[in-house]
């Protein structure tokens, strides 16, 4: 039977700006006292009569201010949500009032549901005020509903919101429990019993199904006040009176249609998780908890035979933030030993802030892993144990069984490749994730591939050193003399005339002076005139290019543009 | 019962082998694996070819790529003997068609373009650490005594070679196992030449030799041992 929770947080906009501003409060203050302004136990008088203050956030609408949220104490007061401003000052004189935020309220309940996650994968934001958790088969993770339901309001009071937060069998049912049932004193949450929706939600008013106010009234008026008054009436009558809204939300609530709950981010079937009886700060702490997770994880993905394309990490921090890494491998990968070392390089980037109380591990993306791979990896394990020198028969070692069973034995030279294919996967990796050793972005491990291209600077590009398809050189694109470096961009050089037709005696280059000795040439070679010129006009130009050696020895690779007459210098050879 | 003492006897000789070679891991002993460079005089300078666990250090002198043809020279007889490509890094201006004239395939050529000092020298150590290497090659201007210390031991624990190649001598010293110079030299007809000096290698002795370029093979050869010897065309195998 699926289980849903209904949380509501009836002063939520209000809520939140108390918060943040007692949190700035708390910050100037700690300021102070560390400069020495103020003492510690100093009352601070304005802060307690703020927090006494009714407070209502109010949005424009017609030309007239109307309040669009209400905390607690103007409630008690009697000011309610959609009131002309005026008219609240005049029941209320000393309110405060805000200007009203509605998407900065909805992206911070959007990151209240990202730490919801913890209780469970299924968090979707309900309306401008509410969250619904699918807890179907998690509770007992945290101790029973009862437990889970109690710790999850205690957090939530905890940071200063005020809740109301009930359990059922459809969202329907949690959504009118959490709003319209009558709570036990010193209780903030209701548990509808599995199975009993029926008879737990007959009590509640007609509008606790998610009626709008208009629909609500016209029902109430006719005196259909509570459900309960809904359940004898037959459907064609409630269907061709009040139309299809009523009768759709009813069924939700009873759980006579489906009502599926989307989470913000899509939950992925390999997760692991982690939840600690003290929140934790220290990184070896956070480390060893992701090594138990990393060995589930990697474990129930070889059950599937699937690898890990892309990891995310979670750190759920008391103070009700989050914080998150993700990796990537360039192939499915399931060794928990090769993915640590990937996330080691992030660790000095995650903040515990005041503690970590639970971690998710996921995996976002995974992929089918071949067997041979599952192969090598145990093989690898095996090798990494042992000297270098036995590499080859640790290769062997847990192949036999597998030989042996099957018709055609593995190719050994097969195995060797992959192992080392894999080896170099995981140094690509390393490379690209995150910063490694403070480079700021990361680094590729690529392989100058050829290209269809007669310009030299255009004959090689760079591609990922794994990817298999990339053309390959062949003996006669090499055959072609090409020096060893060339200058990411030619350089003009100063020789004794500057624009010659013919080969200069001397040239400067970099401030230095070079005499020729010898020259070989010209290599003609003509711009791609298919392409459009590059911003450089150079590209357009025919050039004539000349290997030279200076009087000592040196070689270099100099080209003449055609039209201007101008000598670059573009490379160097050995 | 032939059957079990076989069984355990082999363990123990792998054990025994294992120590072997665990024993012989610490400094170039008679374990070290050695790729011959296939120029005999050069071979027999460094006691029987280039140890592949190790730190090589290469200085251009006259701020000419010779130095970098002839460190491609050192990685393709590398690459040859583990059929296993080489890393190469940053390498931001590395011209991988020419590599192929000194012997270094560009197939097998891997670039990470890493640019602070810090971050090179880590990646050279990740790279040394990585059994599907032959070779790591980093272009560096200055490095010290630990860092140079610690590039060793990873290679030797590895059993793959490290190069360092510098645009100019050395100030500091270095862990370096061997040392060389390298300056462009005249060439001789079409045939580019060079002078490579080896200055410092241990288990070995120094030497200092004029090499050229075979223009038809594309190999390197000794043209001579410089000061006493005259031109000799041997022509390394390829």
């Amino acid at each position: 039977m699926k289980r849903v929770v209904s949380l509501w947080l009836p002063h939520w906009a209000t809520d939140r700006l108390k918060i943040a501003s007692r949190r700035a409060e708390g910050l100037a203050v700690h300021r102070e006292v560390r400069l020495g302004k103020v003492r510690l136990n100093e009352p601070r008088l304005a802060w307690a009569s703020e927090e006494a203050r009714p407070l209502v956030t109010v949005a424009a609408a017609n030309g007239r201010a109307l309040l669009a949220a209400i905390d607690e104490n103007a409630s008690a007061a009697g000011l309610l949500p959609g009131m002309v401003l005026a008219d609240a000052r005049a029941l209320v004189p000393d309110l405060a009032v805000r200007p009203s935020h509605p998407d900065k309220d909805a992206a911070a309940l959007a990151q209240l549901a990202d730490w919801c996650a913890r209780f469970s994968p299924w968090v979707a934001v309900d309306g401008a005020d509410g969250l619904f958790l699918d807890i179907t088969g998690c509770a007992h993770l945290f101790g029973g509903e009862a437990r889970m339901i109690e710790d999850l309001a205690q957090r939530l009071r905890r940071f200063g919101y005020r809740v109301r937060l009930a359990i059922a069998d459809t969202p329907g049912a949690a959504w009118a429990a959490a709003r319209f049932a009558t709570l036990a004193r010193g209780s903030d949450s209701i548990i509808l019993p599995s199975g009993g929706t029926r008879e737990a939600i007959a009590g509640l008013p007609v509008a606790a199904l998610r009626l709008s106010q208009v629909q609500a009234a016209e029902l109430e008026r006719l005196g259909l006040k509570t459900i309960a008054e809904l359940y004898p009436l037959p459907r064609a009558a409630l269907l061709r009176r009040f139309g299809l809204e009523p009768a759709r939300r009813l069924d939700q609530a009873l759980g006579r249609i489906d009502e599926p709950i989307n989470p913000r981010t899509p939950a992925s079937p390999h997760e692991a998780r982690l939840a600690f009886a003290e929140p934790i700060v220290e990184a070896a702490s956070i480390a060893a908890a992701l090594d138990r997770m990393l060995a589930g994880l990697c474990g129930h993905l070889a059950s599937e035979q699937l690898g890990v394309r892309q990891l995310r990490l979670v750190l759920f921090r008391v103070d009700g933030s989050l914080q998150h890494v993700s990796i990537g491998t360039s192939r499915p990968n399931r060794d928990p030993h090769a993915l640590r070392r990937l996330f080691a390089k992030l660790f000095d980037r995650l903040d515990p802030g005041f503690g970590i109380e639970a971690m998710s591990l996921t995996a976002t993306q995974a992929e089918p892993l071949e067997d041979l791979q599952l192969v090598l990896a145990q093989a690898r394990a095996q090798s990494q144990k042992r000297a270098r020198a036995e590499n080859r028969a640790a290769v062997e070692t847990p192949l036999l069984p597998a030989a042996a069973e099957s018709a055609e034995p593995l190719d050994e030279t097969a195995i060797e490749r992959a192992v080392d294919e894999a080896a170099l996967a995981a140094l690509a990796d390393l490379f690209a994730n995150g910063r490694f050793a403070n480079e700021p972005a990361p680094v590729r491990l690529t392989r100058p591939a050829p290209q269809e291209s007669h310009l030299p600077e255009r004959a090689v590009a760079p591609v990922p050193a794994l990817a298999g398809k990339a053309e390959r050189w062949t003996a006669i694109a090499l055959s072609t003399v090409r020096p060893v470096r060339l200058l990411p961009r030619p350089e003009p050089l100063e020789t004794d005339e500057t624009e010659s037709e013919t080969l200069p005696t001397s040239f400067r280059w970099r401030a230095r002076p070079h005499r020729i000795r010898l020259a070989e040439g010209p290599e003609r070679i003509a711009p791609e005139w298919w392409r459009p010129a590059a911003s450089g006009a150079s590209v357009s130009d025919t050039r004539d290019y000349y290997r030279v050696e200076d009087s000592e020895g040196r070689r270099f690779w100099l080209y003449r543009e055609q039209t201007v007459s101008r000598w670059y210098l573009h490379g160097l050879f050995a | 019962m032939a059957d079990g003492a076989a069984v355990t006897n082999s363990p123990v000789s792998a054990r025994l082998e294992a120590l072997k070679a665990a024993v012989g891991g610490f400094g170039p002993g008679a374990a070290a694996v050695r790729v011959r460079l296939g120029l005999p005089e050069l071979d027999q300078a460094l006691g029987g070819g280039l140890v592949q666990g190790a730190l090589h250090e290469i200085a251009s002198v006259d701020g000419s790529a010779a130095a970098t043809g002839f460190a491609a020279f050192l990685l393709g007889r590398l690459v040859k003997a583990s059929q296993r490509p080489v890393l190469w890094t940053p390498g931001a201006d590395i011209y991988a068609p020419g590599l192929a004239r000194y012997g270094l395939s560009p197939n097998r050529v891997l670039l990470a373009d890493f640019r602070r000092p810090q971050a090179l020298l880590r990646a050279l150590e990740e790279g040394l650490r990585c059994p599907g290497l032959a070779a790591v090659l980093g272009e560096i201007e200055e490095i010290d005594l630990t860092a140079s210390r610690r590039l060793q031991l990873a290679a030797e624990t590895g059993g793959i070679a490290c190069l360092l190649l510098r645009r100019g001598p050395s100030r500091n010293p270095t862990a370096a196992v061997t040392r060389w110079q390298v300056w462009s030299a005249n060439a001789q007809g079409a045939k580019p030449r060079w002078r490579v000096s080896l200055l410092r290698c241990r288990g070995g002795r120094t030497g200092d030799w004029l090499l050229e370029g075979c223009r038809e093979t594309g190999g390197i050869a000794v043209a001579a041992a410089l000061g006493d010897r005259p031109a000799q065309d041997r022509v390394a195998a390829r």
